[in-house]
């Protein structure tokens, strides 16, 4: 059987309708009743409320504090069967939904505050989708640019963490215009996020750290061996060195738009780079000695 | 509207990075105090303990009457501004602005009245229903402004705004920081590598090195009474010139030895000099614009004047650069356009020996009362 995102919404309020006593109607924003019978009486109260990633005005013949208790029993009931329903989708099993809002791009958040942010979510797009599945938020925003998707993280990053805490990840599963794409972004997303669980927080994003990647790949013993290696040449940079050689191969190694970027002249840079080499025996200009460094510097931050 | 105390602050990452060591400051209500100094001084990490964005590993931090180290962000009552502030590419101006107010349940009517508030202070009002690509980055920084304003919040925090801008913008906005500050009446934290933001902006300035405080004063007693080297260098452009010197007595006048010339130190200046430096070596210090070579100081005051060879000229238009050596030393003298110094003459220049500065040859530190 195959069912549309509201045909879904309604078969799981026909169940609830089912199993409780009270009668309620669903309108939406047009005032349209798309679910429910008639309500007789002069008492019938209204309120607004939030199903998978509409708002519906819910009606009852309830007084008002009951009513608000109905609805929040109905948001957390139709959330939780809608997020079971979406992880089958997600993981590719046997769903039943057919009208998912493609395109769409997908983010994996993981923080302590998951139900703050996916209020926020909720606030700030409103056709925008969350689930949670495991110890994941799942965000499904009516994007269908990476570049927009990417800026949109940055700044829901910015929200998350002057709103609650910085210790969030985004992960970015990229733009799926189809179920299988939405099932291989999701799981681009999980792997990059395995780096998320070291130290780092902010936005990550899969195709962007294939060399994290291979890295991971590598038995343990070979890595650590390596980063041995490589230390007995490193243990003298200082933090001040260290932000410098970060800034250096974040600019793909453009010494003008690094030394922009640290505010010191680019002379100063060239005489660190000098001194990063009198240290090292790595001189960052060359791509390969450049290579070298970043590995150090994926094997210190995340191994 | 509050104070803000630091008590004792540290900041130490995992592995025993310190970034920020012992920090000790009152900002006062309604005050604009500038941290500034060095990439890696810490102060973006000092910035980010006040917004709560980083953890405070010792030390206590108040806003207001309020202990905040274990509040979280949002209860603060603070906004930040970033050199980068992302906005929300699918929504206009006005929701960017007005999206915060929105998580705060503030009833919709108050957000208008804020959101138009806000955009009439930055001159924005015309832009409320653009979308961010559509805007340059000027008026990005000015959105990314109008959300804090919205807040209305007791402290603003302001990391490096204006490194992003254009030479021409970052001057202008200067300008409009300073009158938005003026306007709001309002606590404000400014972060900055750049000295001439910190000396126009600032009603004080902290000069930061290495995770400590190394001076916090007015611009004006900064830039006269540097208290260290590293200050001395750090605010002023181009840079104060320091010359190894020693100082010596005779006849009860004390001079001034830079190898072969001796230059008189003014008897106002001698009394603010600790006797235990006679006939050591120390440093000297002498801001650019303090070394001339008109003719009329060079008349008046024949015993401040040493020969220099010139190396570079730079015209400036309303001043020239003259980058000279002196007794082995390179220096640099700002001096009047019409001077008739040519590169590769050896010229008569005069210290301004009352602007001298002099500091301590091992600690650096300022040795004039």
């Amino acid at each position: 059987m195959v069912i549309s995102m509201e045909g879904l919404l309604l078969s799981i309020l026909s169940e609830i309708n089912s199993n409780i006593k009270t009668p309620f109607v669903l309108l939406d924003k047009h005032g349209q009743k798309i679910f429910g019978q008639d309500l007789n009486g002069d008492n019938i109260s209204e309120k607004n409320i939030f199903l998978i990633n509409k708002i519906y005005t819910l009606q009852a013949l309830l007084p008002k504090n009951q009513l608000e208790d109905l609805c929040f029993f109905l948001e957390i009931t139709v959330k939780a069967k809608f997020d079971r329903e979406l992880a089958a989708f997600i993981n590719g099993k046997n769903s039943t939904l057919t009208d998912f809002p493609f395109p769409c791009g997908l983010a994996l958040i993981q923080s302590e505050f998951l139900a703050e942010i996916e209020g926020f979510i909720n606030t700030i797009f409103e056709e925008g989708m969350t689930a949670r599945i495991d110890d994941m938020l799942l965000s499904f925003l009516p994007i269908s640019n990476l570049d927009e998707l990417k800026e949109t993280s940055s700044a829901l990053y910015q929200t998350i963490a002057e709103e609650v805490s910085q210790k969030a990840v985004i992960s970015l599963g990229g733009i799926a215009h189809s179920q299988s794409e939405l099932i291989r972004a999701f799981n681009d997303a999980k792997k990059a996020l395995i780096f998320a669980s070291r130290k780092n927080f902010g936005v990550l994003h899969y195709p962007e750290m294939a060399l994290e990647l291979l890295i991971s790949l590598l038995p343990s013993e070979i890595r650590h061996n390596y980063k041995n290696e490589m230390e007995m040449n490193f243990k003298d940079l200082d933090s001040d060195t260290i932000n410098t050689i970060r800034v250096f191969l974040d600019c793909n190694l453009h010494i003008a738009q690094a030394a922009r970027q640290l505010y010191i002249h680019r002379n100063t840079l060239i005489y660190r780079l000098d001194k990063i080499y009198t240290i090292t025996g790595l001189d960052l200009r060359n791509f390969n000695d450049a290579i070298k460094m970043k590995i150090h510097l994926i094997l210190n931050d995340f191994f | 509207m509050a104070k803000v105390i630091f008590k004792n602050i540290n900041k130490v990452y995992p592995g025993g990075i310190k970034a920020v060591i012992d920090f000790n400051l009152e900002i006062e209500d309604k005050e604009f105090v500038v941290l500034v100094g060095p990439s890696g001084c810490g102060k973006s990490t000092t910035l980010r303990m006040v917004a709560g964005l980083e953890e405070i590993s010792s030390g206590e931090l108040y806003i207001g009457d309020k202990l905040v180290n274990d509040v979280s962000p949002k209860d603060r009552d603070i906004a930040m501004v970033f050199q980068n502030y992302a906005l929300y590419p699918h929504m206009n101006v006005y929701d960017n602005m007005a999206f915060g107010l929105k998580l705060r349940k503030i009833p919709k009517s108050e957000i208008d009245q804020r959101v138009k508030e806000a955009a009439s202070i930055l001159g924005i009002e015309n832009l409320l229903d653009r979308k961010p690509k559509a805007l340059s980055g000027g008026q990005r920084q000015r959105v990314a402004l109008g959300r804090a304003i919205v807040r209305e919040p007791k402290v603003f925090l302001m990391d490096e705004p204006l490194s992003n801008l254009d030479a021409k913008l970052r001057v202008q906005m200067r300008t409009e920081i300073a009158k938005l500050h003026d306007r709001l009446k309002t606590t404000f934290i400014y972060v900055t590598h750049d000295q001439t933001e910190a000396m126009t902006m600032g009603s004080r300035i902290v000069v930061m090195k290495d995770g400590y405080i190394n001076q916090v004063d007015t611009p004006q007693n900064i830039y006269d009474y540097p208290v260290n080297t590293f200050v001395a260098g750090f605010i002023g452009s181009p840079q104060m010139n320091f010359i190894d010197a020693k100082l010596s007595k005779e006849n009860d006048k004390v001079y001034v030895s830079l190898n072969d010339v001796k230059l008189l130190i003014p008897e106002g200046v001698v009394k603010k000099i600790d006797p235990s430096y006679l006939d050591k070596e120390i440093i000297l210090g002498i801001r650019p614009e303090d070394i001339h070579d008109e003719a009329a100081f060079l008349d008046y005051f024949p015993e401040y004047c040493l020969n220099a060879k010139v190396d570079v000229i730079e015209l400036l238009g309303s001043e020239t650069f003259l980058y000279l050596t002196v007794q082995g030393n390179s220096l640099t003298a700002r001096v009047d356009p019409r001077s008739n110094a040519r590169v590769g003459d050896t010229i008569k220049i005069g210290f301004d020996m009352n602007k001298l500065h002099l500091f301590d040859k091992t600690t650096k530190n300022r040795i004039l009362s």
